[in-house]
């Protein structure tokens, strides 16, 4: 499982690295794909946990979660693999899935 | 206004007293008829007299009962419209304050996590007190509002993107053209109306 929080910032960032520290492409890139290359070569899921930061950027999470479909991985395997945790704004979960979606439009 | 009602509870006390005087002395001194003219005499039937005594003092209980209950019910009703009229001028100056250029990115999401999670949380009351339906569109357009508003403050484009006209970050700072501020205003206006409905559905109610 990866917890945002623990595991990357308590203080999510911009989109890109050009813009500013702990951005979504930088989770991206250290630690949600590699992750979810091992989910899928385990055949498991991948728990993400967005609980206990100071809150999210939509770009932060557009970037991190569509951008792992726009590099190379198709909407329905990412939202099959994925399983997000979000209990202090549950909204948040419906949010990415709609980002997944839309990672390419 | 207690000397008024003090007054009114005199005047209703000396109203009611005066029959059930003359009805006590009637019995009192065992002559429950009395007479207006020559040939007209009426007679009292006690059984009746207590009759009316026990109906006049239930209906005086059961309306304190319902008054109660109302006053209760309007008590209630004002404090949660106070919690969202409290909520939307907080929310109006935060909103404000994160809307300058320069504004740090995780003190612009902190502000909106904090109050979409208020907001959330005052909506579920609402609903839980019998204030708001369930499905109250008012209620579901207030919280797309505010999700609206969190991608208008910090949804900058993606790489490649051709959209170069709304909002900037530049080392973790936000920064906005004057179309994005303007749309911003707007949303934040649409926000106020928004709660403004809301207020008047749970103004309108019927609690169940």
């Amino acid at each position: 499982m990866i917890s945002i929080a623990r595991d990357f910032s308590v203080a999510p960032g911009p989109r890109l690295i050009e813009e500013g520290e702990f951005s979504g492409e930088d989770f991206r890139n250290r630690i949600l794909a590699p992750k979810y290359t091992e989910a899928i070569q385990a055949n498991a899921k991948l728990v993400v946990n967005l609980d206990g930061t100071l809150g999210y950027g939509t770009s932060f999470l557009e970037e991190a979660f569509g951008g792992l479909v726009r590099i190379g991985n198709s909407p329905d395997e990412v939202k099959s693999r994925l399983e997000i945790i979000s209990t202090e704004e549950p909204y948040l979960i419906e949010d990415i899935t709609e980002y997944i979606e839309k990672a390419n439009d | 206004m207690i000397k008024i009602e003090l007054i009114a509870g005199y005047i209703i006390a000396f109203l009611l007293g005066l029959p059930f005087g003359f009805f006590v002395y009637s019995i009192a001194v065992n002559d429950l008829g009395f007479q207006v003219a020559k040939e007209i005499t009426y007679q009292i039937d006690p059984w009746n007299v207590i009759s009316l005594l026990i109906s006049v003092i239930l209906a005086v209980i059961v309306l304190r009962k319902l008054n109660k209950s109302d006053e209760n019910d309007k008590a209630e009703r004002e404090l949660i419209i106070n919690y969202f009229n409290a909520f939307n001028s907080e929310f109006t100056d935060k909103l404000g304050e994160v809307s300058k250029d320069g504004t740090a990115l995780s003190y612009t999401a902190n502000i909106l996590k904090r109050y979409g999670v208020r907001l959330e949380t005052l909506l579920k009351l609402a609903i839980e007190q019998g204030f708001l339906r369930e499905e109250s569109e008012n209620g579901e357009n207030l919280l797309r509002k505010v999700r609206n508003i969190r991608t208008l403050l910090t949804d900058t484009p993606a790489k490649g993107s051709l959209v170069d006209d709304g909002v900037k970050v530049i080392k973790g700072k936000l920064f906005f053209s004057e179309k994005q501020k303007d749309k911003i205003a707007y949303a934040v206006y649409d926000i106020n109306c928004s709660i403004f409905l809301l207020v008047v559905e749970i103004n309108r109610s019927l609690r169940k």
